[in-house]
């Protein structure tokens, strides 16, 4: 009689927790409720997917433009926008000179060449260099501008606009897009107190040339 | 009849803790379900820069990292700044002037050249106050 309870009382302290673990875990069975935690599953799911295409090779990859500051051993120190950098060199780095992109080893690379580094940031500040392209002629030459002024002058080929600190002439062409905010208008509709913002492209003698007007207020609402 | 007795209680005193047990678990799993986790996603887009827009002061987030790789000819240039602004972006092969939504947000296809492209996006204000930021990013179709 004695093991009869005993067996009870064990086979029920094992059956009554065992019962409410597998009520707990959500495949067990579709209860009220349990479809809502199988889209958050499928939503968790879909969203690791997608931060999984996010760290692919390519996206974690990142490169530096700038100019070579030295070449120690395995190492170019390259000097960009943001400050110098040291990029690692290995068996896997190809080295190429441009124009024309002819593989160079180390031993090529000059100090004050221009430089593009593509990679993978590594641990700490080292940088693993996977491409360096090389050249003696800058890499990027921004030969464009924008800016903001007040209409002073108009001529079938030119305005000028008054900006913060000059007069600055720009010359159209038939290329030069006219717009507004909302969209594109007449050039007859500028009138002298208009505001622009213009893009524009510069000679070497700092000549601009209009690619796009927008204007941003009519002089009649300036004045 | 002793033995009986103390069987008795044993069950009883199994079966409570069993109880106790299953309890446990179920309140366990209630709490769990109630718990909201953060929302993690704006963590992993860290903007380029960041200046408090409450302050209401000419700023410019570029949510588009710098120092990028693609594999496209064009990228899409996302960021936020001020409401009620102007935005001109300049690329290596094309220029825009965009305005930002009602929120300050801006998004724009750029178009990119092959190699080393600097993209130039400069904020105007009406009365004249202007902040620009430089991204700058590589096209190329080689293996990495």
């Amino acid at each position: 009689m004695q093991k009869k309870y005993l067996y009870l009382l064990f086979v029920i302290s094992i059956l009554l927790p065992l019962h409410a673990y597998a009520v707990a875990t959500p495949s067990a069975s579709l209860a009220p409720g349990d479809d809502q935690v199988i889209t958050d599953n499928l939503k968790k799911r879909l969203q690791e997917s997608l931060a999984g295409e996010e760290s692919s090779p390519l996206s974690q990859a990142r490169a530096y433009i700038g100019v070579v500051k030295d070449v120690i051993k395995d190492t170019v120190v390259m000097e960009d926008k943001d400050g110098k950098k040291d990029i690692k060199l290995s068996d896997e780095t190809t080295l190429l000179r441009s124009p024309g992109n002819a593989q160079i080893t180390s031993e090529n690379i000059r100090i004050d060449d221009y430089i593009i580094a593509m990679g993978y940031p590594g641990e700490g500040d080292v940088f693993s260099g996977r491409r360096l392209i090389v050249s003696i002629d800058p890499l990027l030459i921004s030969l464009k501008t924008s800016g903001m002024g007040t209409i002073t002058k108009l001529s079938k080929s030119s305005l000028t606009l008054k900006t913060t600190d000059k007069e600055q002439v720009i010359d159209l062409t038939s290329k030069t897009v006219i717009k507004s905010p909302v969209g594109t208008i007449e050039y007859s509709t500028l009138a002298i107190g208009d505001t622009l913002i213009y893009t524009a492209t510069m000679d070497t003698k700092d000549n601009l040339t209009a690619t796009i007007l927008m204007r941003t207020q009519t002089s009649s609402i300036a004045l | 009849m002793k033995v009986k007795k103390e069987a008795t209680i044993a069950v009883i005193i199994g079966l409570v803790l069993a109880l106790v047990v299953t309890g446990t678990i179920l309140r366990a799993r209630r709490a769990l379900q109630a718990i909201k986790l953060p929302d993690t996603s704006i963590l992993k887009k860290k903007p380029v820069s960041s200046i408090n827009p409450k302050t209401n002061e000419l700023y410019l987030e570029l949510t588009t990292p710098d120092n990028l790789v693609v594999s496209e000819p064009q990228l899409t240039l996302t960021g936020k700044t001020l409401p009620g602004t102007y935005i001109a972006i300049l690329g290596e092969k094309g220029e825009y002037l965009i305005v930002p939504s009602d929120i300050g947000n801006f998004s724009q296809d750029v178009v990119l050249v092959k190699g080393a492209n600097a993209i130039k996006v400069s904020i105007y204000q009406n009365d004249g106050k202007k902040i620009e930021k430089t991204l700058n990013v590589v096209y190329t179709t080689a293996q990495l």
